[in-house]
């Protein structure tokens, strides 16, 4: 009988989830290779110390505790939450439109109404190439695909950002907050 | 002069925009506003803007406010007639409703003491008053229902483009300022069940006492047969306004996301990204890149730099097949509490093991005297200290008696 912990792509596998990189069925046979003996690799990666999450929407990551990169963690919730609330105001089905859209970095409302400017400066982004190093960012990490320097489409990862919306509704839903816009 | 009717109602016809943008000014109109409106809404172009505003006066739809010369206000019957036509589309609270029925408490109360005194005068306004009221009440109700009608596809279109915590917020308003006090009100037994059910009892008793009176009769009737209307409507009205806004409450309520990122983004308006950064912890995204761990501990970091160079010696080698290596001395339990036994008591046990186990290790010695004392189950110390040298060494404790081991 074999070894159990020899695992295809193990060391690769180890050496992308713990850089952050999240994994979905995009990523192909790795995807795969995890979603086909997740218990072996969850037991594996836990005796080193680190836990592979598997998320609803099925892709793959590390909980990392206290390895927050906040620079890059920053800019990237502002401007996928700047992309939610633009679509949430003018699409009838957020989700789709969120996940079926290809996103032309020239087209994006980052840049283009005052009040979203001024919540892109508050993380340095002031120009379209900023907001394409987003894009570059969110890929590395395996919340989005690019096509060039022009466009993009969320991956299912990106759901740990909506995640996160829906939980601070959550929490907040008792606050009887007075809501006004300003676009 | 009187009123010529015709002209009356055609001008209005023809100028009900303009009328309502009257009504609506908040405060006196001055000529300049009056003139400004008239230019906006002006349907006939033959029609000067003086001539409409002559037409104005002079048919009584505005009369200027008294003491002032320059400032006008509308006067009673087109502000009775905009009321009326706004009422079938304008949201009605519960509190309006409420006032609606304790009128027709007061009336049917009345209503009560001039059947009693046969008034027939008063019974008759009475009774007109009471149908204008249920009419109003009616109305009311079926208003608040295209009223949240309209709001709710309003809301859906979302010309304004507004988020969906915006919108989630204005639907819940509605929902509980119009609709959840309204179903309070219609359950039954509770107040308008009470109140109407009251005024039918009435109105039966009523009709019988005046069955050979065949008008009073007749007017008794009309005005009882609006009331099941009046229940029906309502409850009508009540159940098609829940049904309009329950889907799209429902789909806001489950757009998680949506409504939470515009709390979010709020916050980040309010309070800068850093307010944020609690939320973003959980992620807990790690650099794209690994780096070397970086030393914390200085000191520690310090001495690694010192050893950084450093070249350790070969290891000594063991000599495995050599029969003189010394092996370590391990007492023997047994025998030791055998040999203690023997001779207890045992006035002073440190020098009693110090000679049994002379030439041995002072950590040897010490190992087998601690072994005697935990083992012991009658011991006393001596007041005095006693001085014992072993070896390089030189002890100081209490001499130790045992009388008896354990």
């Amino acid at each position: 009988m074999g070894n159990k912990y020899e695992l295809p792509y193990l060391s690769e596998l180890f050496h992308l989830l713990q850089t952050g990189k999240h994994l979905c069925h995009d990523d192909g046979e790795k995807y795969w290779a995890l979603e086909n003996d997740k218990d072996n690799y969850k037991n594996c990666f836990a005796a080193l110390g680190y836990e592979l999450v598997e998320h609803v929407k099925g892709f793959f990551y590390f909980k990392q505790e206290g390895k927050a990169n906040t620079e890059n963690t920053k800019k990237m919730a502002l401007f996928i939450f700047v992309l939610i609330e633009h679509l949430d105001k003018r699409e009838n089905d957020l989700e789709a439109a969120l996940m079926e859209t290809r996103f032309s970095f020239e087209n994006l409302p980052h840049l283009k109404s005052e009040r979203y400017r001024e919540l892109m400066d508050e993380v340095n982004i002031k120009d379209e190439s900023g907001l394409v190093a987003v894009g570059n960012t969110m890929q590395t990490y395996g919340f989005a695909t690019l096509f060039g320097k022009s466009s993009f489409e969320f991956k299912p990862p990106i759901y740990r950002f909506f995640d996160l919306c829906a939980s601070f509704t959550n929490t907040q839903e008792v606050d009887g907050e007075v809501l006004n816009e300003r676009d | 002069m009187a009123l010529e009717y015709k002209s009356w109602w055609r001008f209005g016809l023809d100028n009900y925009l303009l009328m309502f943008d009257l009504y609506h000014h908040r405060d006196d109109l001055s000529e300049g506003e009056i003139y400004s409106y008239i230019r906006k809404n002006r349907a006939d172009d033959s029609k000067t803007a003086r001539y409409i505003f002559g037409q104005l006066t002079k048919l009584k739809f505005i009369q200027q406010v008294p003491g002032s010369s320059s400032y006008y206000e509308v006067m009673h019957l087109p502000r009775l007639i905009v009321e009326f036509l706004e009422r079938e589309y304008r949201f009605t609270s519960a509190k309006e409703i409420k006032l609606y029925l304790d009128e027709i408490d007061s009336l049917r109360q009345d209503l009560e003491v001039a059947f009693r005194n046969g008034n027939e005068v008063r019974i008759e306004s009475y009774l007109i008053d009471i149908a204008n009221n249920i009419e109003k009440l009616r109305q009311s109700s079926s208003g608040n229902r295209i009223a949240i009608t309209n709001k709710v596809s309003e809301v859906k279109i979302n010309e304004g483009h507004e988020s969906t915590a915006v919108r989630y917020e204005r639907l819940l308003d509605i929902m509980e300022r119009f609709i959840t006090p309204i179903q309070e009100m219609i359950k039954v037994d509770d107040s308008l069940d009470r109140s109407l059910q009251q005024l039918e009892n009435l109105l039966q008793y009523a009709k019988k006492e005046y069955v050979f009176d065949r008008g009073q009769r007749d007017k008794i009737k009309r005005v009882a047969l609006h009331i099941p209307r009046l229940r029906y409507d309502l409850v009508l009205a009540f159940q098609e306004s829940l049904e309009e806004i329950t889907p799209l409450l429902d789909k806001f309520q489950n757009n998680r996301f949506g409504r939470g990122v515009t709390k979010i983004l709020r916050i980040v308006d309010k309070e800068g990204v850093k307010a944020i950064e609690d939320i973003l912890e959980t992620l807990s995204l790690p650099t794209t890149r690994i780096k070397s761990e970086r030393m914390d501990d200085h000191k520690v970091s310090e001495f690694l730099q010192q050893v950084k160079n450093y070249t350790p010696k070969p290891p000594p080698k063991v000599q495995h097949h050599q029969e003189d290596i010394s092996k370590p001395f391990v007492f023997n339990q047994d025998q030791l509490i055998f040999e203690f036994n023997s001779v207890l008591p045992v006035g002073d046990t440190l020098s009693w093991v110090c000679e049994q186990y002379e030439g041995k290790e002072i950590s040897t010695l010490l190992e087998i005297y601690k072994f005697l004392f935990d083992n012991s189950k009658e011991h006393f110390f001596s007041n005095s200290r006693k001085k014992y040298k072993i070896a390089n060494y030189i002890v100081s404790t209490h001499p130790l008696t045992i009388k008896e081991l354990s």
